[in-house]
């Protein structure tokens, strides 16, 4: 219609994404593998699309997005639990990473400063494609998830330290000016300084009360967090910061608030949209034209990355006091390089200090260790078990006993859906028979006073079923009037086996119902009049 | 990056105001966009494009998705009878005003179509708020508002090709329907395969919905028809149960996103119209309101609807649509209709869409009542009877309670608006009075006043309201869902008999039967 440029490469982004998802779904191909794929086809082997501005610019939302779910989930007893791991893991890192890459770099034949470029770029972890996977596991929440989101927090502020460095560098490399680059270092840290009071204050002050208000709304709800989210965005773009870290503070300040499971529920989908975008894109920008030259240094690179930065990294962190297990899977984490280090090494060419062909390799060893470090992070309880039993990590000296994971889900509960005083009233009378119960309504004030356990959200997703341990239930009951929402709860409760019960209000839809195999009917109107004969009894309109 | 950011911003104040003044959402939406463009705040055209475009995808895919037959019930055939007539009869009225207002003809079927169909998304979420969205009267409605969107974007693809001539309308229709058949096979065999294998898998599932969607649009390309043609159709496709209920859960948060910007950036698109054109859009206006309610009950009243229902429907759907935004979209983008007249079918649709909650109540239906020309059947006057029970509404639960009061021999004489309901109850030889209970000649033709009892099962409380206040002595019994409706009736003076409680009680019956546990001392 207007412009079909955007469409058409959104439509191809999105088409190839799903083709390649679908036929890799079989193999277990974790998803980044099947979207970078996706982009290696359209744009450097066919070249059916190039990046564009707009498709940059979604990448850059689906960026803030996904950091905006990571802040979330987040309270801040729990950042506060490993802040200190985070820091010193992932400074210790850094010097390490940087120092071996070096030193390998030097012994593959490259000059000092390409080899200083290189052994940057490979410090680099991707906080993208991690937190994407750990999502995907749905341990973003454990501990060792934790302690890899602090690190790479931790190592984005060392990201906009180099970019920041670089940028100064590239500004005239005759005249460095050291004060300048001062400067720029501590407006950087004190933005992000800023930022972070702003974001706790708001969360205690400011936000409360009128989101409050807005939360008896899903939709208005989810508008205000996210237009406090891309104010946070801007807010950092323009203190010269990382979107990342703008976006994941305005999720930490939301995540104090009571909604912000069902937020992130909401978000989820919407993050899942922009982010195959931006892992699409990123296959689209690989630059591999003189790869070919330097396979050996490439393979040399990607193996130090693999292998080395998880075990600098077992070290660090079974030195922390934490269990074999935690360190082990936190380790695996870091096996890979990240977006930044293609940004690092693009301004490098820019500067005029290094080649093309860094940026070559730096293309080729993140295609490789994102590619496998997706399989060791899916595979990792797999890996352990292995690595375990083989016996090779005692090296490093650290408990074997885990720490205590946090409690599983319900189960053998029963689910109401849909505080009305017909949900209420079957809430109370379900808990007053000993049932463990869950009430799930979309509105919070309606939760209130509830003498049951209660979840915010719709049960129109699925993720609110998953949570809600809809197939551990014993039986799911819904109470609301909404015609759509209550055959899907049926349709879903029956495909996993589990018993059903649905408010059916009107005749038309009994038909429906029952074919969809519903256990019960509750049916207001006509067991109503039971109550009707016994008020008109009372009244003598009819013999007792 | 800034203009996204501000664009949300503008949605999130949108809401907020929306929320706080119980407005519309779309009206809001667009008058802050429209701001947004006064404060020179939005100096990027090209991605406020870009968000149209996708806002536009995703708005004409959520309406195809609605297209169940299956929702707007038994009243089908009233659906497309009112349907065509009011769309015929505005569109033609409205082009022919234009022509009249100095407009080309260009312009004035732009209009015409413009004013044709009425706003699905509005009036849905009224029906909803009101719990109107299952009674005969919503149910038509919905029929009226599905079959109307079908026929704009018809007419819209026609619109498109119509300056061709008459061969590039034939080969558009033709390509319009290798997409239908194309939807038809997705519908049938390609989506349901999808939804068995894919279910539980949230990224992989969202993935290939878009990718259907992305898909039709390309193929809508390939046949050069306009790309949201690719998008309804898309939507179509995945209109049956249950992969409908699949795709709400996973596209409605992405869906709201980009209806949000969709619309504000929409207003971003606004100029501020002259004097002259603000006196076009406020006549278009005035024939909207006016002609849409006149039409609709005529219409409606004829198809077995009562007068109440008939003009609470037709003052419901007394608005243009947000596709009348798409027609001025589309004539804007193909350069056939002026920037100024784009801006005056968006106002017109602004105000249209404010005016209908303020319109469509329960007290402008009522006054309305008054102009009503006579009801088509005439009640015959029942005997004089005073030891009866009046029972108004005999649906679900009225039917039961009907008969339990005959098997014990209590003389019942039913009130209800619905003539096929009369009808059947007559030959069974009950006495009805066909009509609403709030009508005061209903109510003397039922004897209410001599009855021993008033039972009202239709639930509404501003009904109660009424006949305490007429009926004085005689006790009204209302049958409520709300435990808050309840105490309201009580307040006013009437006995409620609130069924969820009763509900609730059978309910835990079946509860313990079913889950009966042996060492539970409940059961024991």
């Amino acid at each position: 219609m207007i412009d079909e440029s955007i469409l058409r490469g959104i439509g191809l982004i999105i088409v190839a994404a799903a083709i390649f998802t679908i036929l890799a779904s079989r193999l277990n191909v974790p998803s980044i593998v099947s979207y970078l794929v996706a982009g290696l086809v359209l744009g450097p082997i066919t070249g059916l699309l190039a990046v564009s501005d707009v498709i940059n610019l979604i990448s850059h939302v689906g960026i803030a997005l996904l950091l905006f779910i990571v802040g979330l989930e987040l309270s801040l007893d729990k950042v506060r639990d490993v802040g200190r791991v985070a820091i010193v893991a992932g400074l210790g890192q850094v010097v390490f990473t940087a120092a071996g890459g070096f030193v390998l770099a030097m012994l593959l034949g490259f000059g000092a400063v390409e080899a200083i470029f290189l052994a940057v770029a490979l410090t680099f972890s991707s906080t993208v494609v991690v937190v994407k996977l750990l999502d995907q596991k749905g341990e973003l929440d454990s501990l060792y998830g934790r302690i890899a989101v602090g690190i790479f927090l931790v190592q984005d502020l060392v990201v906009i330290f180099a970019l920041t460095f670089l940028a100064a560098l590239g500004a005239g490399s005759e005249e460095f000016d050291l004060a300048e680059l001062a400067v720029n270092l501590g407006l950087a840290f004190g933005g992000t300084a800023l930022l972070l009071a702003v974001a706790l204050l708001a969360s205690r002050y400011l936000l409360p009360r009128p989101f409050a208000w807005s939360a008896r709304s899903p939709e208005t709800l989810f508008i205000w967090s996210l237009c406090w989210c891309f104010l946070f965005v801007l807010a950092s773009e323009a203190m010269n910061l990382s979107l990342e870290i703008g976006s994941f503070l305005a999720g930490i300040s939301l995540a104090q608030l009571p909604y912000n499971e069902d937020l992130r529920r909401r978000v989820h989908p919407l993050m899942n949209f922009f982010i195959a975008i931006f892992f699409v894109s990123l296959g689209l920008q690989m630059e591999l034209g003189a790869a070919l030259d330097h396979i050996g240094s490439a393979a040399a690179l990607s193996l130090f990355v693999l292998i080395g930065n998880p075990l600098i990294f077992m070290f660090i962190i079974a030195r922390q006091g934490y269990s074999e297990k935690t360190s082990f899977f936190t380790s695996v984490t870091v096996a890979q390089i990240s977006e930044f280090s293609f940004i690092f090494a693009t301004m490098g060419i820019t500067t005029g200090l290094i080649g093309e062909h860094i940026l070559s390799i730096v293309a080729v060893v993140g295609l490789v260790t994102i590619a496998i470090s997706s399989y060791m992070i899916l595979y990792s309880e797999a890996i352990y078990r292995f690595m375990h039993r083989a016996g090779l990590l005692r090296i490093f000296g650290a408990s074997t006993q885990p720490e205590p994971e946090l409690e599983e889900g319900l189960s053998d509960h029963v689910i109401v859906v849909g505080m009305n005083s017909l949900g209420r009233e079957l809430v109370k009378k379900l808990s007053g028979r000993g049932e463990l119960v869950l009430a799930i309504d979309t509105d919070v004030s309606k939760l209130e006073g509830l003498p049951c356990q209660t979840m915010l959200g719709s049960v129109d997703y699925l993720s609110v079923l998953d949570d809600a341990g809809l197939v551990r239930a014993k039986l799911v009951i819904s109470a609301l009037q909404i015609e759509d929402t209550n055959k899907m709860l049926a349709y879903r409760s029956r495909a996993h086996g589990v018993p059903v019960s649905i408010h059916a209000f009107d005749r038309s839809v009994h038909a429906e119902l029952h074919e969809i195999g519903v256990d019960y009917l509750i049916t207001p109107k006509e067991t109503g009049v039971s109550v009707q004969i016994d008020e008109l009894r009372r009244l003598g309109v009819i013999e007792p | 990056m800034i203009e996204l950011a501000l664009i949300l911003l503008s949605s999130a104040i949108a809401f907020g105001i929306a929320r706080w003044f119980q407005l519309p959402l779309i009206p809001a939406l667009i008058i802050g966009g429209f701001a947004l463009t006064g404060f020179g705040a939005l100096p990027e055209r090209a991605i406020v494009e870009h968000i149209l475009e996708m806002g536009l995808t995703f708005l004409v895919f959520v309406a195809g998705i609605e297209m169940d037959p299956k929702r707007v019930g038994p009243q089908k055939r009233a659906a497309v009878l009112v349907g065509s007539l009011q769309f015929v009869t505005l569109g033609v009225t409205a082009a022919g005003l234009s022509l009249a207002m100095g407009f080309d003809a260009t312009t004035a079927l732009y209009i015409g179509l413009a004013a044709t169909a009425s706003s699905t998304l509005v009036v849905v979420r009224l029906l909803r708020t009101r719990q109107q969205i299952f009674e005969p009267f919503g149910r038509l409605v919905i029929g009226v508002l599905l079959f109307q969107d079908l026929l704009i974007i018809l007419l819209i693809i026609a619109l498109a090709k119509f300056w061709d001539g008459a061969e590039a309308v034939a080969i558009g229709m033709g390509s319009l329907l290798v997409l239908v058949v194309l939807a038809a096979f997705c519908m049938r065999f390609l989506l349901p395969w999808l939804i068995r294998r894919f279910g539980d898998e949230e990224e992989i599932l969202l993935l290939s919905i878009l990718a259907v969607l992305f898909g039709f649009i390309g193929v809508a390309s390939a046949l050069e028809l306009p790309l949201f043609t690719g998008a309804f159709l898309a939507g179509v496709a995945f209109s049956s149960f249950p992969t409908s209920g699949v795709v709400r859960g996973l596209l409605s948060s992405l869906s709201d996103f980009f209806l949000a910007l969709f619309f504000t950036s929409l207003g971003a698109l606004i100029t501020i119209p002259g004097v002259p054109d603000l006196l076009r859009a406020l006549a278009l206006v005035a024939l909207v309101v006016i002609l849409t309610p006149v039409l609709v009950t005529i219409v409606a009243e004829r198809s077995g609807l009562t007068a109440r229902n008939a003009i609470e429907g037709g003052l419901l759907i007394a608005q243009t649509s947000e596709f009348s935004l798409i027609v001025g979209l589309q004539g804007l983008i193909l350069g056939q209709i002026t920037q100024e007249v784009f801006s005056i079918i968006a106002l017109v649709t602004v105000v249209t869409m404010i005016l209908t909650p303020i319109l469509a109540t329960n007290r402008v239906a009522i006054r309305l009542m008054r102009f009503q020309p006579s009801p088509i059947r005439k009640n015959k006057l029942l005997a004089p009877s005073d030891d009866h029970v009046v029972l108004i509404g005999c649906g679900t639960g009225g039917r039961v309670l009907l008969d339990l009061l005959r098997a014990r021999g209590v003389p019942v004489i039913v009130i209800d608006h619905d003539p096929a309901t009369v009808g059947h109850l007559e030959s069974e030889g009950i006495s009805c009075v066909w009509g609403e209970g709030s009508d005061l000649d209903v109510l003397a033709s039922a004897h209410a006043a001599q009855a021993r009892v008033v039972i009202v099962t239709t639930g509404r409380v501003q009904l109660a309201e009424v006949l305490i206040g007429q009926l004085g002595r005689t006790p009204v019994m209302v049958h409520v869902f709300e435990g808050h409706e309840a105490e309201q009736i009580r307040a006013l003076g009437g006995h409620p008999i609130l069924y969820s409680q009763a509900a609730s009680d059978a309910f835990i019956q079946w509860f313990d039967e079913r889950f009966a546990h042996p060492t539970s001392p409940l059961n024991q």
